[in-house]
This record gives C-alpha cells, structure tokens and sequence, in this order.
C-alpha cells in the first residue's frame, strides 16, 4: 500500500518539473517532504548559504493527493514522510512534455501517477513515477530514495524590517542584464531609486589577471515596486547565481516575487506564489566588511585583497543560518602573521593609482611601505655585487626602483630580484646587523608565488 | 601496390557520382560507433558495415539508386558469375577509417545545422525533435547549389577517392583503404523469427533516451502477445524504468510474437543506433530463437525513395537469476488497484 500518492496533470507536471530544474540549480539532491495535505520539496545548496524550497498544496496543485501512514493503526500512522532522491533522475523522469495535438508522433504525456512505498520488509521502498503518454505507451520508474530527514533553513520574519515586491516579470527583465560572469548583487536604494549592482571584483594571481572586474548597475525607480520600504542607504549583498536561479524560475511565472531582509549577514527571504504552489527562499548576504565604503566596487579595486573572499565570508556566514544575527568572522588567518604582509596590505588600501607598468605592480605587495624601506635602507649597497644594485635603487622612492628596474636586462629577472630584496628586507627584520654577503640570493621565481595577492 | 599495379591500366573498377554528399553523410552517420567500416562494391550498390566486439553489428547499404550515376566493373572472375550469386567475400572489399569518411562527406559543411551536436550524438533529442538534418532555408542545399560527389576506387590496394565538388571549390580526399577483415556475420535466423514488430522509429528513440536517464548498463525488451505486449526496461543505480506500449495494435503497426520472448542488451550497443532511430521513419524489431535482435530502419531520403540501416545484436546470456524488478512490477500492479480503490 503506497504511503503517498499523487496525481499530476500534464500542466502541473510542467510546473513540477520547473521546480526541479529551479531545485537543481541549488543543490543535486531534492529533500521530500510529505504530510497530509501538502508536498514539500527543499534542497540546501553545499556551503548551506542558499536554501531553496516549493511547497505543493495538496488540494490545490494536484489534481489527486493521497498521504497515509505506514499503518492503519491510527497511533502508529506516520504524520510525516521525508526522503531524499537526486535531482537529475526526477529531473528526467518529470521531464515535462507538453501535449501537441498537431503532432501526431509525439509522445505526449496524459497522465502522471507518482507514489512512494516505503515497507517494512515487505514492500521494496521506492518512489514509483507512472507517466501515462498518448498512443497507450506507459513509463514507468521506480526510483530509490534515501529517508532523511531535510535540513531546513529558519527565517525570523519579524526582525525583517526591510521589504520589497516587485512583478516577477519586471524582475527578470532586469536580471537579463546581469553580466553573465558576475558573482554579487548589491541592492541598494537611496532617495527613491533602487540599484541592483551585479559585480565581479578583481583576482589576480602573480601578474596574471583571473578575473576582470566587471560591474553593471541597474537602477530602478521605487515605483516600479508595488511595496517598498526599505532602509536607505542599507546596502545587501547576496550571490548573483542564486538570485537568478530563483528570478528563473519566477520569471516563468506571472507572480509578485517578495524580498524581506534585515541588515548585511543576516538571511534575505524571497517568497513568492504560484497557484497551488509557495516558493520560499532563503540566502544567505554576504557581512559588510567594509562598512565605510559606500559603493560596492571601490574605485580601488585591488582593495579585495583587504577583504576575506565573499566564498568564505558566506560559508562561514552559513554554518549559522539558522540564526538570525551573526557576527563577521574575521579574515582567514592562512598565513602565519607577518609584519611585512600587514604592512603591504596597509599600502594596497591607500587610493593611489596602481603603478603604469604592470611589472612594477606586484612591488607594491611586496614592499613594505617606503619609510619602513629607508630605514633599512643600508649605505654602502653601492659597491656590492650586481644583485644588490635593486636594493641600491629602492633606497629612494618607487621612481627609483623602477630606474633600477630598467637597468636589468629582463623583467623576470627584475622581479626576482625585487622579490629577492623583499626578503632582504625581512631578515634584516629578522636580525638587522647582519653582513651584506650572508644576505639570501633569489631562490624563488616571482611566478612560483601564490597566495599573496589574492 | 603490385596489386594496383595490375589494375591500374583499366579504368577503375568503380565509379559513382551523388549529387548530395548529405545523404550519404546522414546514412553513415548512424553507424558512426566504429572507428573503421568495411565496405563491399556491389552492381547494386554500396555496403558499409561496422562491428564492435563481435556482438553488434551495423550495416548502412547505398543503394545504386541514390546515386545520379553508378557503374561498377567487377573484376573479371567475379563479373563471369551470376550477379545474384555473390557473397560479399567475392566481391571489393576493403576497409577505410569511418571518421575520415564521414569528416570528408561533411567537409563543405553538410551537417551545417547539426554540427554542433555533431560530436556529441547522445545529446538528448529532444531539443531537436525536428529532424535534426533538416536544411535551412538558407544552406547551399536549398539554393540549389549542392556540391557534387564522386567516389571512385581503382582496385586493391589504390585508396579510395571522394572528390567535392560545390561552387567551384574542389577537394579531393584520398582515404588509405586496409586489408578487410572478413568478421562472420553475426548470425539471424530469418525462418525462425519470434518476434517482429514494425513502428515509429520516432517511439522506440524516445523511449531509449527516456531509460537512458537512469545510466543503465542492460536493456530488457520483452514481447507478448498480451498486454503490455512491448516493454522496454532498464535497472540503473537510481532506480529502475521501463516503458510499455501497452495498446500494441494501435500503436505498433505489426505485431507477431506467439508467446512470450524476452531478451537483454547491452544498452551502450542499443544507444549506437540512436542516430539510426532519429533519422529514420520506422523501425522494424526482430527477435530469433537465439535472441539474436535486429533493427531495420527505414529512412527516407529527401526527394523520395527509401534507405535501409540494419543493426544486429548479440543478446546477453541469460543466467538464471532472479528478476526482482519483474517481481516488483506485479506487486506494484495489485497497488495500483488498491489505490484506486
């Protein structure tokens, strides 16, 4: 006897498949959840920062929708049924077909019976999806599943004070012009008009360029929103994939898609209803590290090395979704502490433009600042060996340095060397009084650092 | 080259010109799951056949009608029979690369609007349900510019010459021929066919990608003469499917099985005929005593006639074994009624 059962018409097998593929882009396996009168499907994505879910009324999304317990015993019936399956076999088999009468050929689907048997012995557990298709072709599956229960993400609705709703459609027109390599999306509203910045910042490893910033800003009267009350000047960052996973699915559908949130690393609610389905959402923002700087992507944009990487900031963030408030972790201590990193991190931040020639930019990381420099700055370099001469020319200022640069032959070896006096620098840190001749000799190639600029 | 040699002075023993590269480009290419094909020269035509492990077999024969022009000059010994008498072995046979051929047939882009999906011909066919060849209105075919081609092969040992011609670019491809390798047939018992089923190719495809979602290694196929009469079911890791046909006399234009028949497959070797099964019209089942399957498809040509592709497969062997999806299926049949009820 099957414990659920449910009948889909071909419209809402559609629909059902929408919210698996929606489901899909969160995480590959879908959470059900079925109780009397209603189906719930969730899926958490890895880092837990992104929890999606649909809930399926039972009378009005299905055109039949049976839940019983294990047993007839009306103490021993179960209230609850949880299980789990991955998302590409129900994706395929709820692969939503729509019925064309012009073609004549096609398998169209009629009819889609789904129940799930979950015996005790007996019966084999599966979850049994009959499609019914045009010429009398029968599909059927038997799906295993895995009973756990589903994580669910909480949300305080009332410590929300922030709230938005907009057309679903509007909003999709507007996510169409996120740049597709875009990883945030800051919302932001001031004096009537809303912006939605979907922006990448800047990584850079070595002298190699991971990722160009890219920024693209839409903004938006407050008027196009049929409900707006929003701190101003309150600026929230949420990822750029999982709000356009959700307009996605939402933008399909003629609906009022609604945002709550409270303040930056607190949880954003996205809610919105479909007949006879509720679709909730619940991401994680990103912390507000950089409480001062007022737009999202600094003119300075070499600044994200001051800043921890938004991944972890959200995994960190996620391991407490549950809770309403949370404070910023600090950035990620990887390397051991080190006066010479602080020191160059204090420099990347001032708002300088970055040197004219990218072959003198990775000093900048490297130096300390130029005092620190000049006072250990030692006199008689000049009459070293050729391998002190860089060390000669950083005595001054950056123009120095780059002169000194231009008088080795290449600049591969201009930055080992530059590298090399860093670490002169440090062990004279170290221990100043050190003889000129013990001091270390270029071991490393510029290219072989990793880590330092990121 | 001693070979060549002595049939060198004489014209070449055969020579065909297509006026459409396509055609055959659409024909081969759903046998494309081999890395060499044999060929045999016949006066009625071409033979391409492809195999893999001894267990599947691939057959596309270009019938001399497709061609605009087609003369073949068998060497002598052969031409003194009868025509109807040979046996392929008699006749040229060598074997050249497939991938060559068919990168050769499409060189002046015959698949323009399938190239993309070119490489990867597993890609689920829905989002190409038109036929997936269909010229566009604007491709050389359309405006009546197709190329030219012509095939020719002196003799043993010369290669074998596909020259293109289309708007007044020539190319000209010499594919190394090998010695052929003379694989016994795999074996069909045409006088003791259990099964056979004639229906829309268009059905069987759809329902080999819908069990493909479940990554299964077997296919089961199973005939009889009741309901759900045709049934096609595979057990993968995330569960098992299986698709019926259940009103078999509407759906499936011929249907003879006496009694029960049922067989498993490979399913990797079932999905080499996926081409076959989207290009073609109708696909004709046959099932032997010694579960031996093959698939005859028909497939229309642009500008009328028809062309067949054949498949043959070699059944796994069963062991006995309990079938628990079998047993799984019945049950679920008394819960369907239960939940009726």
């Amino acid at each position: 006897m099957a414990l659920l059962s449910f009948t889909l018409s071909p419209e809402s097998l559609g629909k059902f498949h929408d919210a698996l593929v929606c489901l899909g882009k969160f995480s590959e396996v879908v959470c059900i959840e079925a109780v009397h009168d209603k189906l719930i499907l969730t899926a958490l994505n890895s880092s837990k920062s992104a929890y999606a879910s649909f809930t399926f009324l039972g009378n009005k999304f299905f055109n039949k929708y049976h839940f019983r317990g294990s047993t007839s015993n009306k103490n021993g019936s179960r209230d609850k049924f949880n299980c789990k399956i991955y998302n590409k076999a129900l994706v395929s088999v709820f692969k939503g077909r729509v019925l064309d009468p012009t073609r004549e050929k096609d398998i169209g689907v009629e009819k889609c019976d789904v129940s799930i048997e979950d015996g005790d012995g007996k019966v084999k557990s599966r979850f049994i999806v009959k499609t019914m298709c045009r010429h009398g072709v029968l599909k059927s599956y038997r799906l295993t599943f895995e009973a756990v229960a589903p994580m669910h993400a909480l949300f305080v609705k009332e410590s929300a004070y922030n709230y938005w709703k907009i057309s679903s459609k509007t909003l999709r027109e507007f996510v169409e012009h996120f740049g597709p390599g875009t990883e945030q999306l800051d919302v932001y509203s001031e004096e009537g008009r809303v912006s939605f910045t979907s922006y990448t910042e800047k990584i850079m490893s070595g002298n190699e360029i991971l990722k160009q910033p890219l920024q693209t800003t839409i903004a938006i009267d407050t008027v196009e929103f049929s409900k707006f009350t929003v701190e101003e000047k309150l600026h929230i960052v949420i990822s750029v994939k999982d709000f356009k996973s959700i307009i996605g699915h939402a933008g399909i559908n003629n609906t009022e898609v609604s945002a709550r949130y409270s303040h930056p690393s607190s949880p954003m609610q996205i809610t919105y209803i479909v007949e006879g389905i509720q679709s909730e959402f619940i991401l994680m923002t990103i912390g507000e590290s950089r409480a001062g700087s007022a737009t999202p992507v600094p003119n300075g944009s070499r600044a994200s090395s001051k800043r921890p990487a938004p991944r972890q900031a959200l995994e960190a963030a996620s391991s407490s979704i549950r809770a309403a408030n949370m404070v910023m972790p600090p950035p990620p201590a990887s390397a051991a502490p080190n006066v010479h990193r602080e020191a160059s991190k204090s420099k990347v931040v001032r708002p300088s433009p970055p040197p004219p020639q990218p072959s003198i930019q990775p000093d900048a990381l490297f130096f300390p600042d130029p005092d620190g420099d000049r006072r250990w700055d030692p006199v008689d370099f000049d009459e070293e060996e050729d391998e002190m001469l860089l060390w000669d020319a950083g005595s001054d200022t950056d123009v120095g340095r780059v002169n000194s640069g231009q008088r080795l032959k290449n600049t591969e070896s201009q930055n080992q060397r530059s590298f090399a006096s860093n670490i002169v620098s440090a062990q004279y840190g170290a221990d100043d009084l050190l003889p000129p001749t013990q001091i270390l000799a270029p071991t490393q190639r510029i290219s072989e650092v990793h880590g330092m600029f990121d | 080259m001693s070979t060549a040699g002595e049939v060198g002075p004489g014209p070449p023993i055969f020579k065909a010109v297509s006026s459409s590269a396509r055609q055959l480009f659409q024909l081969l290419n759903c046998i494309r799951f081999a890395p060499k094909v044999q060929i045999a020269i016949s006066n009625e035509g071409l033979r391409f056949s492809v195999e893999e492990s001894r267990v599947l077999q691939g057959v596309v024969f270009l019938d001399k009608a497709l061609f605009t022009s087609y003369n073949c000059i068998l060497p002598v010994a052969a031409a003194d029979g009868e025509d109807l008498e040979f046996s392929t072995a008699d006749l040229p046979n060598f074997q050249i690369s497939l991938s060559a051929l068919l990168e050769t047939l499409q060189i002046f882009g015959a698949v323009d609007a399938s190239s993309a999906r070119f490489s990867k011909p597993d890609n689920d066919g829905y989002g190409s349900n038109i036929r997936r060849d269909r010229s566009n209105a604007f491709s050389n075919q359309a405006l009546g510019m197709a190329g030219i081609c012509r095939l020719s092969y002196a003799g043993n040992g010369s290669p074998f010459s596909i020259i293109l011609e289309e708007a007044s670019v020539t190319t000209t491809c010499n594919l190394n021929t090998y010695e052929p390798e003379s694989p016994e047939e795999i074996p069909f018992q045409r006088d003791a066919i259990q099964v056979k089923i004639i229906m829309q190719s268009r059905w069987l495809f759809d329902a080999i990608s819908e069990l493909s979602s479940t990554t299964p290694t077997r296919l089961d196929i199973a005939a009889v003469p009741n309901a759900p009469f045709f049934s096609l079911s595979a057990v993968g890791h995330l569960g098992s499917a299986s698709v019926d046909f259940t009103k078999g006399r509407d759906l499936l234009e011929t249907f003879t099985v006496s009694e029960r028949w049922s067989q498993s497959y490979k399913f990797e070797m079932i999905k080499a005929a996926g081409d076959a099964m989207r290009l073609a019209s109708k696909v004709s089942v046959r099932g032997d005593e010694q579960g031996v399957l093959s698939l005859q498809f028909m497939v229309e040509i642009e500008g009328g006639g028809v062309s067949f592709v054949d498949f043959r497969f070699v059944p796994f062997l069963i062991e006995d074994e309990v079938d628990d999806d079998s047993q799984e299926g019945s049950e679920d049949g008394n819960d369907d009624v239960e939940a009726e009820a």
